[in-house]
């Protein structure tokens, strides 16, 4: 999100996954929800796709998404670890990745099985 | 049941999301199990990406939201309030085209596939300028 | 359509979209546990009803289907 502000920030990454903390403050909280700021699970998919795509070194986006499931909910302030299975297909990257509370790999927020190009 | 292809245009008494993340700017009811939306897309739409195209994940809430606003317009017919409504899951979804830049109007037709409780699936396909862009199918629970 | 013939299919339908071996659909096992259903996955069962055998079934009489015997009756009966 160019002009908009920055929604996460990255505090370590690897080839199979990153530490990220949501930002307390970002303009998108203003709208959802008005005095009740929960990420919206789209950002949660942009930020997948905006990890995988700083790992690779291009710009991908979403051609397929098998299947997204929205786990349970992401709110400014929370640290996740989000883990990454990526492998390149004729062109294209099938990803495989989930969101995760950072100390508990159990506490599950997003899992995503998708092709980006 | 109202009459059919009632228009509202007044969304934030159909959904609870706000600027900068709405995503709807015309909510078409049809029937209980079909509507439809639309949104002309602004420069500073929050999904727009730095060549100015509008990203999956901005039709996908542009989904999310319409199908909100329809679960919102059955429960005003019903004469209840409107709640909060989350994206349980995504699946089946095929990018089929262009996705449009700014200035461009976003046409989605939502139709309920099934209900249980508070969760609702439906499958979706939006389009811009009648060439479809994105389909998928979609479930939103409420609070 | 026969009473044997919609089982294979919905057998069939239902160990695809679900994920599970068909041998596993055995008419006294129980739905929710036998292809691990939750909330979400419940609704996708009951689109996929809809849309296959074109039978809705209603919300209140899901607690009723417990089994999949249960469920072969609610569809044939409304088919």
């Amino acid at each position: 999100m160019k002009q908009n502000g920055i929604l996460y920030d990255i505090l370590e990454e690897s080839e199979c996954g990153f530490l990220l903390r949501m930002r307390n403050e970002h303009p998108v909280y203003q709208g959802h929800f008005p005095g009740n700021p929960i990420t919206p699970g789209v950002l949660t998919l942009q930020m997948v796709r905006e990890c995988l795509s700083h790992l690779i070194g291009r710009e991908l986006r979403y051609s397929a998404i098998k299947n997204c499931r929205f786990v349970a909910m992401v709110r400014p302030g929370d640290t996740l670890r989000l883990t990454l299975q990526s492998e390149n297909v004729d062109g294209a990257v099938k990803l495989k990745a989930s969101l995760c509370g950072f100390s508990n790999p159990v506490d599950m927020r997003l899992q995503l099985d998708a092709d980006l190009q | 049941m109202s009459s059919p292809a009632c228009k509202v245009t007044d969304i934030a008494s159909l959904i609870p999301q706000r600027s900068p993340i709405q995503m709807v700017d015309r909510y078409i009811f049809e029937d209980e199990l079909n509507c439809q939306s639309e949104l002309t897309i602004n420069e500073d739409n929050l999904f727009l990406d730095e060549l100015g195209y509008m990203s999956v994940e901005g039709v996908l809430e542009h989904i999310a939201q319409t199908s909100a606003a329809h679960i919102g317009y059955l429960h005003r017919l019903a004469g209840k309030t409107i709640s909060l409504g989350y994206i349980g899951d995504i699946k089946r979804c095929a990018v089929t085209g262009q996705m449009p830049a700014a200035g461009a109007t976003l046409r989605t037709r939502v139709s309920v596939v099934s209900q249980v409780g508070n969760v609702t699936l439906v499958s979706a396909e939006a389009a811009v300028n009648d060439s479809p862009i994105l389909s998928c199918r979609m479930k939103v629970a409420e609070d | 359509m026969e009473k044997d013939e919609m089982i294979k299919k919905m057998v069939a339908i239902l160990a695809d979209e679900f994920e599970v071996e068909a041998e596993v659909i055995q008419p006294e096992a129980n739905i929710k546990e036998t292809m691990h259903l939750d909330s979400l996955s419940l609704v996708d069962m009951v689109g996929l009803v809809n849309e296959e055998f074109g039978v809705e079934i209603k919300t209140p009489d899901l607690p009723t289907i417990k089994t999949f015997a249960d469920l072969y009756d609610y569809v044939f009966t409304r088919m």
